[in-house]
C-alpha cells in the first residue's frame, strides 16, 4: 500500500506539492495507521486512526463554530498531551483558524510562571481553549490585562460532541496562510511569536522526513516532548498527521515521573525515530543508575536526535555506553540542529550516520548534522584562522515574520536570510555549532562562549546543574568588563556559600584561564529559562544590570 | 508527628540530602530548589510509597510541604473512594 505523501526515494506528494486538501483526502482514507496517546488522567493508552481523528475534528468544529471561532482567528490552545489534541488541532484547521498553543499551566513550576508567560501575549487573541483547571488563573489574567480574550473550557466542548446535522466548512489552507504561531521565549517584556506558513510547515516536513527516510507505511515515531515547543510539534506531531506517519506519545510530564517507561514504549512500539534534548539523556541516565536493572528493547531505533539545547559530547557517550547492552546501535544519536524560525529542522543527518567530534579552542563539540535539502546557509566569519561565524539561513521554511507585542515584525534581510545570532560552521558537509554571537565575550584577545563556562560550572557539587548562567558587561563594576556567574543552589549558610563559589571559581579558572569572575548564588528559580528550559542569557544578564540579583540570599527568600 | 509526615519528610530527605531542614511551611520550589522534573520525580515516588495516583493537574498545586501531606492524604481518601465504588460495582452485577 502507498497512501504515504511522502516516500522515501522522494517521488510524489502531497507534501512537497503543499496541497492541503490532499492531506485531507489522505487523512480520510487512514483507517490503519494513527495516534497512540498515554492519557494521564486513566494511565490508559489511546488509539485513533487518522480517520478517527478526522471524523471527531469535523464534530469538534461544528461545536467550535457554535462558540464563534471562525476563519482567521488565530486561537490560543492548551497543547497538553492528551487523546484529544489532535483532533483539536485539525479542528481549528477544519474551521480556518490558528493555533496558538501554550504550555499546559501544569507544565510549569513556581507560582508566577504561568502567569508571566500569558501576560503579555493574552489580549492579541480572540479565544482560548483551556483545561477546565486553568479557568480560574487565566480569567484572572484576562481581567488584569484588560483582554477580550474568550475563555472556552475544553471539556464544555467535549461535552457538546454530538454528531452535527450540518458539518461547517471544511478549509483547505493555501501555503500563504498562517499554521500556527509558536512563542519562542518566556520573555515576558517581548515575546516573540514565529508565524509559521503552511508553505514553511510543508517545505520542513518534507526534507526532514526525506532526511530521516521515514517510511509511513512501516515506521512508528515516538515522543514525550512538549507540544507547545518545535521539536515535538513539528517534528513528531505534525510531521506525523501531515503524512499520516504512526505516532506514540506520552506527555512530558509523564516522561519527567518516569523517564524508563519510554525506553519500555520503545520496544513494545517497536519504534524507529525519535528525539530529545541533552538534559533527558542525562535524565533517563541518573533514573537508570538509581532503579534496578531492567531490560530494554532498543533494537528497533534508527534514529534518537539530540538537538534544542547545546549538546554535551560526554552526555552522548555516556548514554551511549550505557543503552548498548539494551540494543542501541551505532550511529542511532545524532545530535541536530533547528529553531523555531526555521519551523524546526536546519540540519540533521540521516539515520545511521550518528555524528564526529570537533575541535574548537580547546573544547569538543559534536557534529549536528547536513543541511536539509531546502535550506541554504551563509556563515559570515568574525574569527581569524576559521571559517567559523555567523549562520544565516534562508529556505523555503524559513519564517519571514514574526509577532513581537502587537507588532508583525520582518524577520530576514534584504537578501532573504535569517541571522540566527548561532556561531558556528561546517567541517566537510557537517554542521558544527559553538555558541552564541550575541553572548560571545573576548577577554585578551580570546573568545569566550558563556555556554562553555556554563559546563564547567555544572560539574561542581552543590551547583543545581541547569540553572547557570554566565554573560559579559562590558563595563562591569571591575573596570575592564565584568564576567558574571549566576548558579542556583539549595539554600546554603554563608559558609557553605563561599566554599562553593571558591570552588567554582577554581573550576573556572583551571579549565578556562579565565582571571576575574564575578561569583554569585541566587535562589532557586531566580535565572530566567524559556518554556523549553533554556537559560535566557540578555534577560539574566539585564535583571544583574537592574540589580535584581544583588540582593543577599536570604532577603531575596 | 504524624506518621505520615515522616515518610514524606524522609523521601524529601533521600532527594535532597539528609541535613535538609524540612517543615510543612517551606515551599518546595522556592525554598527547596524543586524544578519541574523534580517535582514530577517526587511525585512518582509518592505514588511508588503511598500507592497513589498523583494526577499530573495536581502537581502544579502543590506548593509546599503541607501541601504535599495534604496531597497524599486526599488522594489515599480518593483511591479507597474508588476501590470501594469498584466493589460496589462489581457486587451488583
Amino acid at each position: 500500500m502507498t497512501a504515504g505523501l511522502v516516500t522515501i526515494d522522494g517521488t510524489t506528494q502531497v507534501v512537497k506539492r503543499r496541497d492541503f486538501s490532499a492531506v485531507w483526502d489522505a487523512l480520510a482514507r487512514c483507517r490503519d495507521r494513527g495516534v497512540h496517546i498515554f492519557d494521564d488522567n486513566t494511565r490508559v493508552m489511546v488509539y485513533r486512526s487518522y480517520r478517527d481523528v478526522l471524523d471527531e475534528a469535523g464534530r469538534l468544529a461544528a461545536t467550535l463554530a457554535r462558540h464563534g471561532v471562525s476563519r482567521g482567528h488565530h486561537v490560543l490552545l492548551c497543547a497538553a498531551t492528551n487523546p484529544n489534541f489532535p483532533s483539536l488541532w485539525l479542528a481549528l484547521v477544519w474551521l480556518g483558524a490558528t493555533p496558538v498553543p501554550v504550555p499546559p499551566r501544569a507544565a510549569l513550576v513556581g507560582q508566577y510562571t504561568f502567569r508571566e508567560r500569558l501576560r503579555g501575549i493574552i489580549r492579541f487573541f480572540p479565544f482560548y481553549l483551556c483545561e477546565d483547571d486553568e479557568r480560574d488563573e487565566i480569567l484572572e489574567i484576562t481581567t488584569e490585562t484588560a483582554a477580550p480574550t474568550r475563555i472556552v473550557a475544553l471539556s464544555e466542548l467535549y461535552r457538546d460532541g454530538v454528531t452535527p446535522l450540518q458539518f461547517p466548512e471544511r478549509v483547505s489552507p493555501a501555503a500563504e496562510d498562517m499554521a500556527f504561531v509558536q512563542f519562542t521565549s518566556g520573555s515576558t517584556k517581548a515575546p516573540k511569536g514565529i508565524l509559521v506558513t503552511y508553505g514553511n510547515l510543508f517545505a520542513n516536513v518534507y526534507d526532514i522526513w526525506s532526511r530521516l527516510r521515514t517510511d509511513p507505511d512501516s515506521e512508528r515515531v515516538i515522543s514525550w516532548l512538549p507540544l507547545y515547543h518545535d521539536m515535538g510539534l513539528v517534528g513528531k506531531f505534525l510531521g506525523c498527521l501531515l503524512t499520516q506517519t504512526e505516532l506514540v506519545m506520552m506527555s512530558p510530564q509523564a516522561f519527567a515521573k518516569r523517564p524508563l517507561n519510554f525506553l519500555s514504549m520503545i520496544g513494545e512500539y517497536r519504534a524507529s525515530k525519535c528525539s530529545m534534548p541533552n538534559f533527558a539523556l542525562e535524565w533517563i541516565l541518573r533514573r537508570m543508575s538509581a532503579s534496578a536493572d531492567q531490560d530494554y528493547l532498543l533494537g528497533s531505533m534508527k534514529w534518537i536526535g539530540v538537538g534544542a539545547e547545546p549538546v554535551n559530547p560526554a552526555t552522548l557517550e555516556r548514554f551511549e555506553r550505557k543503552l548498548r547492552p539494551h540494543g542501541l546501535r551505532e550511529g542511532v544519536l545524532s545530535p541536530c540542529y533547528g529553531l523555531a524560525e526555521a519551523t524546526l529542522g536546519v540540519s540533521i543527518s540521516p539515520p545511521g550516520e550518528g555524528y564526529d567530534l570537533f575541535a574548537h579552542n580547546g573544547r569538543r563539540y559534536p557534529t549536528v548534522g547536513r543541511l536539509l535539502t531546502g535550506m541554504e546557509m551563509r556563515v559570515s566569519p568574525q574569527e581569524r584562522h576559521t571559517a567559523f561565524g555567523r549562520i544565516l539561513i534562508r529556505g523555503a521554511s524559513v519564517a519571514r515574520q514574526a509577532l513581537v507585542g502587537e507588532e508583525v515584525v520582518d524577520l530576514l534581510d534584504q537578501d532573504g536570510y535569517y541571522d540566527t545570532k548561532d556561531i558556528g560552521g561546517f567541517t566537510g558537509s557537517h554542521l558544527v555549532v559553538v555558541g552564541r554571537a550575541d553572548e560571545m565575550f573576548i577577554v585578551n584577545g580570546e573568545n569566550y562562549f558563556p555556554n562553555d563556562i556554563e559546563s564547567v560550572v555544572r560539574t561542581v557539587a552543590g551547583v543545581l546543574r541547569n540553572r547557570i548562567v554566565c554573560f559579559y558587561v562590558a563595563s562591569g563594576s571591575r573596570g575592564a568588563g565584568e564576567i558574571v556567574i549566576l548558579y542556583e543552589s539549595r539554600p546554603l549558610s554563608l559558609a557553605e556559600e563561599d566554599k562553593l563559589n571558591s570552588e567554582i571559581e577554581r573550576q573556572v579558572r583551571g579549565h578556562m584561564g579565565l582571571p576575574a569572575v564575578t561569583i554569585r548564588g541566587v535562589p532557586p528559580k531566580t535565572i530566567p529559562v524559556t518554556p523549553s528550559g533554556k537559560i535566557q542569557r540578555l534577560r539574566a544578564r539585564q535583571l544583574y544590570l537592574e540589580g535584581l540579583y544583588h540582593t543577599s540570599k536570604t532577603e531575596c527568600v | 508527628m504524624h506518621e505520615l509526615h515522616e515518610t514524606v519528610n524522609a523521601l524529601l530527605k533521600t532527594m535532597l540530602g539528609q541535613n535538609k531542614v524540612i517543615t510543612p511551611g517551606k515551599q518546595l520550589v522556592e525554598d527547596l530548589g524543586f524544578d519541574s522534573l523534580k517535582m514530577f520525580e517526587l511525585t512518582a515516588a509518592l505514588e511508588e510509597e503511598f500507592g497513589v495516583l498523583i494526577p499530573v493537574n495536581r502537581v502544579a498545586h502543590i506548593k509546599t510541604v503541607a501541601d504535599l501531606y495534604q496531597a497524599v492524604v486526599n488522594l489515599d481518601r480518593y483511591a479507597m473512594a474508588e476501590s470501594e465504588a469498584v466493589e460496589s460495582r462489581s457486587g451488583t452485577s
